[in-house]
């Protein structure tokens, strides 16, 4: 093979992989619990190449059998939506209650030192939080990494108990309940409102269980399908996130990133709950698959009223997102506002340095951004005062003695800055929309342009 | 599927009249790094992995070049193999990658400096780096010194058990000087470059010891410390949060003013792209789809990859609630073949029975070295190529089929 040069085209033993592949395949056929038949309309083609997908380790072949529905607005998908929205477990808000309040939210991880481990110290990795989230909107948590934004996804949640301040609630049967006091019988009942999907489609999928089952395991905790009903809740599932019911009886090692961050989404799906907290659901995946997952979530949102906390470091998806921004520094909120009026105007130093920050897709725009010297203070010992005012650009005196309480600074816009009405700070300007569209089929000028598909195919190079 | 594919095979491209051959912005002598047709692979149990399917490009000298592509487009992989780094058993199968040091003025003041144990140095102009074994002394000498890289994930590539200032001296002492006193206070000297506060205690401190920006910082400078004629930096910022990705940027772009050197970007953040980089060149599957220079690519993109990935990122001001632009499917994974064009399966614009079939050669649009490789584009099917008489029904394309069909 080194000596001879390849050619453009890489076929290399393609035959064989495909004849081992059928050879294997009964074998893996009965291995792999099927839960649902093959349809009928399905080209023996198709079953070969799910088949030889599923034996050849991490392959996720593109073919059409494996391609990712675009299209979401079939009639399958929507007669899945239908029946998903059917389900109940519990009755449901209506658009703009407040779904959630957190007041004084807190998670100190104790620091042990010494031979009988006492606590020498604490993380403040969470330190009095205080929101609210309508129902139906998209609230989004940004800041840089360590900043408490996922500690505080998990303890509202009670994946992690808060050691202080409350989580309410609004559940439709049980009223507004705070989550950090409630009994367990009682957040088993909340729970199924309350979702999450995990950043890393690589790690929060089993990957001894069948898609199948993965999906099935909140349906089997808490509710009480079983048997066919169960699979077609699956199949439905799967329709809904644009993926196809066959997948079920399949690994996830089969799936690309894209593909396995549906299967996550599906299964937050599974309880039809109220509220998804999306720990940055789309920050691993490649830019055009990205695209795909972001049009799913706001999709499903729209028609399910779901509720999302949208956790993120990246700031052109959270604008293009979400309707409230919180900006998190070290474990406190510094700004929350309106998504437009904060990415507009920006009320704290520390968004308009992170605004600043984000690189523009733009050669023409190329701003010295606003550079934050030093970096992020550790939460276990914090700076006096204001903790950001150890890289403010505007510190003033006041600002390493007293801390900033988070107030309103005019039109539900809330900043912790002692300066937030004085300081004229900048904004993001819009980035040059694209002039450009993507060709669907061969542009005029194109040699394939005129006459028919394949005209020209001879002459065009003289012309 | 031999004739088709002949025109992108390395025999057809020694001929410089040749339609197929890829458009540059520099000339040769202008280049550092000039990478022809080349053919990296991966033999695997479950095939040969064809990482690299014909790369060509050149780094001009001074500038920074971009690398742009999704994972799995191999812009890594061209990294590693400049470098003679590419994990086994992956192995250049064909192509040459031409390196000029070009000229440093106080080489032959260096040179006199160099400690006994240096690797002896490579005196020719051009060094073809495909031909070098990648453990004999000429690669060693140029690998670090001539050519650095930053990796990625700066906690993984430090080692735990060193000094940083252990660490940048290594590369100081091997390459340039046996004087300890010496490597240490130019150790100290390139940490204050990078902009360390207080270079002295960092030279002491292990990895652990510092956040993730002064990490990379680290990195950048024992890549620097030998002052090379290229940096390779692949996604140094991609780790990093956005402040401290902004600062990085900064950095990258002031040392490359102050030092002259060159700069492949490797990275798949369009944003990123758009800041720092002069020269651009989009990579899909192992090939090249199209370059240009960053203004050019930004404001006039032409393959509908290109044009698919620009509009496929949220950008600000953008109208709320409007669906993003999507790419339909995902990489396709590095076992299965695509025949021809290998984005033809999800470009929107795709041609049942040419691009399926023929693999598009590199042709130029428009002035000021604009290359694209695709069917939509004059110039970019190769001559004498057939399209597939009985063009396969467009809702049924199936590669083993097609490329059956092809034979």
């Amino acid at each position: 093979m080194t000596g001879q040069p390849p050619t453009g085209d890489n076929v290399v033993n393609e035959g064989d992989r495909a004849s081992n592949a059928t050879e294997r395949a009964p074998d893996d056929k009965s291995a792999l619990d099927r839960p649902l038949e093959t349809s009928p309309e399905e080209s023996a083609g198709e079953v070969e190449e799910r088949v030889q997908a599923s034996t050849t380790g991490s392959i996720s072949a593109p073919t059409d059998a494996d391609e990712v529905d675009l299209n979401l607005d079939t009639e399958e998908r929507h007669h899945a939506i239908e029946l998903l929205a059917a389900v109940e477990f519990g009755e449901r808000l209506a658009k703009g209650e407040t779904l959630l309040e957190v007041k004084d939210l807190q998670k100190w991880f104790p620091i042990r030192a010494g031979f009988i481990r006492h606590t020498v110290a604490h993380v403040k990795a969470v330190d009095g939080l205080n929101f609210a989230v309508e129902k139906g909107e998209t609230f989004a948590i940004v800041g840089e990494s360590g900043c408490g934004k996922s500690t505080t996804g998990r303890a509202i949640l009670q994946l992690e108990k808060p050691t202080g301040g409350e989580v309410i609630f609004n559940h439709a049967t049980l009223g507004k309940i705070d989550l950090v006091q409630a009994s367990r019988k009682d957040l088993k009942t909340v729970r199924p409102n309350m979702q999450i999907i995990f950043q890393d489609p690589f790690s929060s999928l089993d990957g001894r269980m069948t898609v199948g089952r993965i999906i099935a395991e909140p349906l089997v905790i808490n509710s009480k399908l079983r048997g066919r009903a169960l699979k077609d809740r699956i199949a439905e599932l799967l329709t809904v996130v644009g993926m196809r019911p066959e997948h079920a009886s399949r690994y996830p090692h089969a799936f690309s990133g894209g593909q396995r961050q549906r299967l996550g989404i599906a299964r937050a799906l599974a309880l039809n709950p109220e509220m998804i907290i999306c720990d940055e659901a789309v920050s691993a995946l490649d830019v055009s698959v990205q695209a795909q997952v972001l049009n799913l979530l706001e999709k499903l949102q729209t028609e399910l009223g779901l509720t999302y906390i949208f956790i993120s470091h990246d700031l052109s998806v959270v604008e293009h997102i979400s309707d409230h921004v919180a900006v998190m520094y070290v474990g406190k909120i510094a700004e929350i506002a309106r998504t437009e009026d904060l990415f507009k105007r920006p009320r704290h130093p520390y968004s308009e340095a992170l605004l600043s920050a984000v690189p523009k897709p733009d050669p023409k725009n190329r701003s010295e951004p606003k550079i934050l010297v030093g970096d992020v203070p550790s939460p276990a010992n914090p700076p006096s005062g204001c903790y950001f005012h150890t890289r403010c650009p505007y510190a003033q005196d006041i600002c390493s003695t007293d801390s900033p309480p988070l107030r309103d600074v005019g039109d539900g816009h809330m900043a912790a800055c002692h300066f937030a009405e004085e300081l004229q700070l900048e904004g993001v300007t819009a980035v040059a929309q694209m002039a450009f569209e993507v060709p669907t089929r061969p542009l005029p000028g194109s040699p394939y342009a005129q006459g028919g598909r394949l005209a020209g195919t001879g002459s065009r190079r003289g012309g | 599927m031999a004739e088709v594919a002949s025109p992108a095979s390395p025999a057809a491209v020694d001929d410089r009249e040749n339609p197929g051959e890829p458009v540059y912005r520099v000339t040769e002598d202008e280049s550092v790094i000039d990478v022809k047709e080349l053919y990296v692979e991966f033999p695997t149990t479950l095939g040969v992995v064809r990482a690299l399917n014909g790369v060509n490009y050149r780094v001009p000298r001074g500038k920074v070049l971009g690398v742009v592509g999704e994972s799995g487009s191999g812009k890594s992989v061209t990294a590693r193999a400049i470098m003679q780094i590419i994990e086994k058993p992956g192995r250049i199968a064909s192509g040459k990658i031409d390196f000029r040091a070009g000229r440093r003025t106080d080489q032959e003041e260096r040179d006199s400096n160099r400690p006994k144990k240096a690797p002896k140095k490579v005196t020719a102009e051009i060094v073809n780096l495909a031909e070098l074994d990648p453990q004999s002394d000429e690669m060693r000498s140029i690998r670090g010194e001539e050519i650095a890289m930053i990796f990625q994930e700066p906690m993984t590539s430090l080692n735990p058990l060193y000094t940083i200032g252990n660490q940048i001296e290594e590369g100081i002492k091997l390459h340039q000087t046996d004087d300890k006193a010496e490597a240490k206070r130019r150790a100290v000297d390139i940490l204050q470059r990078v902009g360390m506060p207080n270079p002295e205690r960092i030279h002491g401190l292990y990895p652990h010891e510092l956040s993730g920006g002064m990490r990379q910082r680290a990195m950048i400078a024992m890549a620097l410390s030998c002052r090379p004629t290229m940096l390779i930096a692949d996604e140094p910022t991609t780790a990093l949060d956005v402040t401290t990705e902004a600062q990085i940027l900064e950095l990258m772009r002031q040392l490359q003013r102050d030092t002259g050197m060159s700069i492949i970007f490797i990275t798949h953040s369009m944003g990123v792209v758009a800041q720092i980089c002069d020269d651009v060149v989009v990579m899909y599957l192992g090939r090249i789809v199209e370059r240009a220079s960053v203004e050019e690519l930004f404001y006039n993109p032409k393959h509908p990859y290109t044009i698919s990935l620009l509009r496929s990122i949220p950008r600000f001001g953008m109208d709320k609630g409007e669906p993003l632009e999507v790419i339909r499917g995902s990489v396709p994974d590095p076992y299965s073949r695509v025949p021809g064009c290998s984005f033809h399966p999800r470009c929107p614009a795709a041609m049942p029975g040419i691009c399926d079939v023929i693999v598009p050669v590199e042709a130029p649009i428009g002035a000021d070295g604009h290359g694209v490789r695709c069917h939509l584009y004059e110039g970019c099917t190769p001559e004498g190529a057939q399209p597939a008489a009985a063009a396969a029904d467009p809702q049924k394309r199936r590669f083993g089929r097609a490329a059956k069909k092809g034979v």
